[in-house]
C-alpha cells in the first residue's frame, strides 16, 4: 500500500465531517452547554479538522478522533470564559469531559429512550419544548405567546427536563444497556 | 462489560431540589457567577452533583440537536455517516407505512382489550403491605382482585390501587370491601386516597355518608362509636347523606355524627389520616401538636388546619386552602431552626377575620413556638408583646388555586417556582415564643392594614395573607 492509499480524498473528508456533524454537535453541546457558544466551538473544531485532515488514517474512527480535538477546543473555551468570572474551572470540565466521554457509546440508547420519553410527553409540554430548543428560540417571545412570565418558561422547561431525565433513565435501565 | 449497576452512569443520580435548580439554571444560561462559582465548587467534590450534571447536560444535548422534530415526538438519531438514495428513501418509507399499520393494529388490540378488561378484568391491586395478619376474601391471586372482595388487618399500612385510577393508602385496624372498580366500602379504619389525572369517578360508602370523588386527594376516618371523619386536601368531592349532599373542596374538613349531623372538623392532626411520608410507621407517634381550633362560627366554613404530613422546608404547602408554598429567602434559605420542624398549614382566608381570629394551640409538651408573619401587614399587639423577632425571614410563593369565597380561579396563569429565592411573592418574619410547659396557648388575629415598605432585598411585598406556625421542642 502507498503513503497516499491510506489517506482519503478532500471530498470524502468533507462527506465525513458533515455525516457526523450532528453527532460533534452533540458531543460539544454536552459539555458547552449554551447552544451559541457550543457552535462557536464546534466550527473551531471543524476548522482544526480540517487543517489536520491528511494526518486522518481512514482504519481510525472518525468519531473518536474528532473528539481529541473537540476536547481542546472546549477546553480553550473554558480557559477563555475564565477571564470573565462566570463559568467552570479547567479541573472541572476535565472532570466532566471524563464523564461525558465514559458514556459515549450509549448515546444512540439515549436518544431511543428519550424518543419514547418525548412521545408519552402531553402534547402542549412537548410543544413547549420544541419552542424553547427552536434554533434563535426567544423565552421573551414564547411567554408573551403564551401570556406567562419568562421565569415560568424556564421553571416548566426544568420540570419537563427533569420528568424526561427520569424516563430516559428508566428506560435505559429497562433497555438492559451494557456499559 | 457489566450490566447496569448502582454506580453505573445510567443510573439517575439522586440531588437535592437546591442542586437540581441549580444545575438547571447553569445549563438553561440563567445563572449568575455566583451560582457558577457554587456549582464549581460542587462538581469538583461531588460525583452525585457531577453525574447529575453530566446526565442533564447529556440531555439538554439531545434535545438541542433534536429540536426540528421535538415537537412530531420522536428525535433524529445522531449517528454518523449513512448511505442516501432512493432505495434507502423506499425503506423508510415503507418502514413508516409499516410501523403505522403496526400501530393501529395495536392501538384496535388495546382498546379491545381494555373495553373487555372494563367490564370483567380486575378491581383492585394491593402495590404494598405492612400489615402481618392480613385477611383477604375474595377472588384474589398475585395480589390482584378478580372482582368483589374484602380486607381486613389490624395493624400496619396497605396501599390499593385501584383500576379506576385511584390509590389508596389503608391504615389498621380496617376492614374494607371492594364491591367494584368504582365502589369501595369503608367499614372501618382509616385511608387516605389520591386520583390520578385522568382517573374515574369513584364512590366510598362510609357507615353515615357516601362520598363521591371527582379527582382530588383525600382523608377518610370510621370506627365505631366516633363520628365519620372527612377532609379533601386537593380538589373537590361531593359528601351524601340519606336527603342531603354537601360539595366540600380543598381545604375543608367534616365530621358526620350517628344521628347524620354534620359539624366542622377544625384539626387534622398527625394520626388522625395516614400520612404519605410515613408509611412504614416510622415517625415518632404522636407530634408536639395535640389540636387546633379556632372561635370561628359559621356554619357555611369548614375549613380546618393541619399539622403538615412532613416538616417545614423548601417548597412545602403553606396553606390547607391554597397552592401556595413557603421557601427560604437569601443565602441561608430556610432558617436552620425551622428546617424539618413541624408545623400547622393554617387557612389563607382567616386573614378576613382580622383581629377576632383567636387560634387555640394544644401542644403535649414545652416547645418553642414560631409565627411567620407577613411584613406587608402591621405586626399585631398580642405578636409584638408575646413573641420576639428572630431577625429570620421566609418566603412565600403564590400558586394557582380556587378561591371559594369569590368563586373563582385565581392567579392562574402564574405558577409555583422551585428552591430558595424564586418566585417569591412575600416575606415573613419569624417571630418566637418559648413554651415552657404543655397546654394550650391562644394566638391572635391579622391586622390587615398594610405598611408602606420599600423593595425587600429579596423577592416582593405583593401577598396579603395568613400567618404560618412552626413548633419544635425544648429538649
Amino acid at each position: 500500500m502507498s503513503p497516499d492509499d491510506s489517506q482519503i480524498t478532500d471530498e470524502d473528508f468533507v462527506r465525513l465531517l458533515t455525516s457526523y456533524h450532528r453527532r460533534m454537535l452533540h458531543y460539544v453541546c454536552a459539555l458547552v452547554t449554551n447552544r451559541a457558544h457550543a457552535e462557536d466551538v464546534l466550527q473551531e473544531v471543524s476548522i482544526a479538522l480540517w487543517e489536520k485532515r491528511h494526518q486522518y488514517d481512514p482504519d481510525r474512527n472518525f468519531f473518536v478522533w474528532m473528539r481529541g480535538f473537540a476536547r481542546n477546543k472546549v477546553l480553550d473555551y473554558y480557559r477563555q470564559q475564565s477571564r470573565a468570572p462566570a463559568q467552570l474551572s479547567e479541573e472541572t470540565v476535565h472532570r466532566i469531559i471524563e464523564r461525558v466521554d465514559a458514556q459515549q457509546h450509549a448515546v444512540e440508547d439515549q436518544l431511543v429512550a428519550l424518543r419514547g420519553c418525548l412521545q408519552d410527553l402531553p402534547e402542549q409540554q412537548r410543544l413547549l419544548l420544541a419552542k424553547f430548543y427552536e434554533p434563535l428560540s426567544n423565552v421573551e417571545l414564547i411567554a408573551e405567546d403564551l401570556n406567562i412570565k419568562s421565569s415560568t418558561v424556564y421553571v416548566r422547561v426544568h420540570r419537563i427536563r427533569k420528568s424526561l431525565l427520569k424516563c430516559v433513565h428508566r428506560n435505559m435501565n429497562r433497555m438492559g444497556v451494557f456499559v | 462489560m457489566s450490566y447496569l449497576h448502582q454506580d453505573s452512569p445510567f443510573d439517575l443520580p439522586d440531588v437535592s431540589p437546591e442542586v437540581s435548580l441549580l444545575i438547571d439554571r447553569c445549563v438553561s444560561d440563567q445563572a449568575t457567577p455566583e451560582q457558577w462559582q457554587a456549582l464549581d465548587k460542587l462538581l469538583a467534590v461531588d460525583d452525585e452533583a457531577l453525574a447529575y450534571f453530566v446526565a442533564y447536560s447529556d440531555l439538554n444535548a439531545s434535545l438541542l440537536v433534536s429540536s426540528p422534530s421535538i415537537a412530531d415526538g420522536p428525535p433524529t438519531p445522531v449517528n454518523g455517516p449513512s448511505s442516501t438514495g432512493i432505495r434507502k428513501g423506499f425503506w423508510r418509507n415503507s418502514a413508516r407505512a409499516f410501523a403505522t399499520l403496526l400501530a393501529c393494529s395495536i392501538a384496535a388490540c388495546l382498546v379491545i382489550f381494555v373495553t373487555v378488561w372494563k367490564s370483567t378484568g380486575p378491581t383492585a391491586r394491593i402495590v404494598f403491605s405492612t400489615a402481618q395478619d392480613l385477611e383477604i376474601d375474595g377472588r384474589y391471586a398475585e395480589r390482584t382482585f378478580a372482582d368483589q372482595g374484602t380486607l381486613r388487618f389490624s395493624k400496619g399500612s396497605i396501599g390499593l390501587a385501584m383500576t379506576a385510577g385511584v390509590d389508596l393508602i389503608i391504615e389498621g385496624p380496617a376492614e374494607v370491601q371492594i364491591v367494584n372498580r368504582n365502589h369501595l366500602r369503608l367499614l372501618s379504619g382509616r385511608l387516605i386516597a389520591d386520583a390520578h389525572d385522568e382517573s374515574e369517578a369513584i364512590s366510598i360508602e362510609m357507615p353515615r355518608c357516601t362520598i363521591s370523588d371527582q379527582g382530588g386527594r383525600f382523608g377518610l376516618a370510621s370506627f365505631a362509636g366516633q363520628p365519620d371523619s372527612i377532609a379533601v386536601f386537593q380538589g373537590k368531592m361531593h359528601v351524601s347523606q340519606k336527603r342531603k349532599s354537601h360539595t366540600l373542596r380543598k381545604g375543608d374538613a367534616v365530621q358526620i355524627d350517628a344521628d347524620g349531623h354534620v359539624s366542622r372538623l377544625s384539626s387534622v392532626v398527625t394520626g388522625l389520616f395516614p400520612n404519605e411520608f410515613d408509611i412504614d410507621g416510622n415517625s415518632p407517634g404522636d407530634g408536639l401538636i395535640e389540636f387546633i381550633d379556632d372561635n370561628i362560627i359559621d356554619d357555611a366554613n369548614y375549613g380546618f388546619y393541619q399539622v403538615a404530613p412532613q416538616g417545614f422546608g423548601e417548597d412545602v404547602p403553606a396553606y390547607v386552602d391554597r397552592n401556595h408554598q413557603w421557601n427560604g429567602i437569601g443565602p441561608e434559605a430556610i432558617p436552620p431552626l425551622l428546617k424539618g420542624a413541624e408545623y400547622v398549614m393554617t387557612m389563607a382566608h382567616d386573614r378576613y377575620h382580622g383581629e377576632d381570629l383567636q387560634i387555640d394551640l394544644t401542644l403535649r409538651q414545652p416547645a418553642m413556638v414560631y409565627i411567620l408573619y407577613t411584613e406587608a401587614f402591621v405586626v399585631p399587639d398580642w405578636l409584638r408583646e408575646d413573641y420576639v423577632d428572630t431577625g429570620y425571614r421566609v418566603g412565600l410563593d403564590e400558586g394557582p388555586y380556587f378561591d371559594s369565597r369569590l368563586g373563582r380561579n385565581q392567579h392562574a396563569h402564574t405558577e409555583l417556582g422551585i428552591g430558595p429565592n424564586n418566585s417569591i411573592e412575600s416575606n415573613f418574619s419569624v417571630w418566637a415564643r418559648e413554651v415552657p410547659q404543655a397546654g394550650t396557648l391562644r394566638l391572635g388575629g391579622v391586622d390587615c392594614r398594610r405598611r408602606d415598605l420599600p423593595t425587600p432585598e429579596f423577592g416582593k411585598h405583593d401577598g396579603s395573607n395568613m400567618y404560618g406556625i412552626v413548633v419544635t421542642p425544648i429538649p
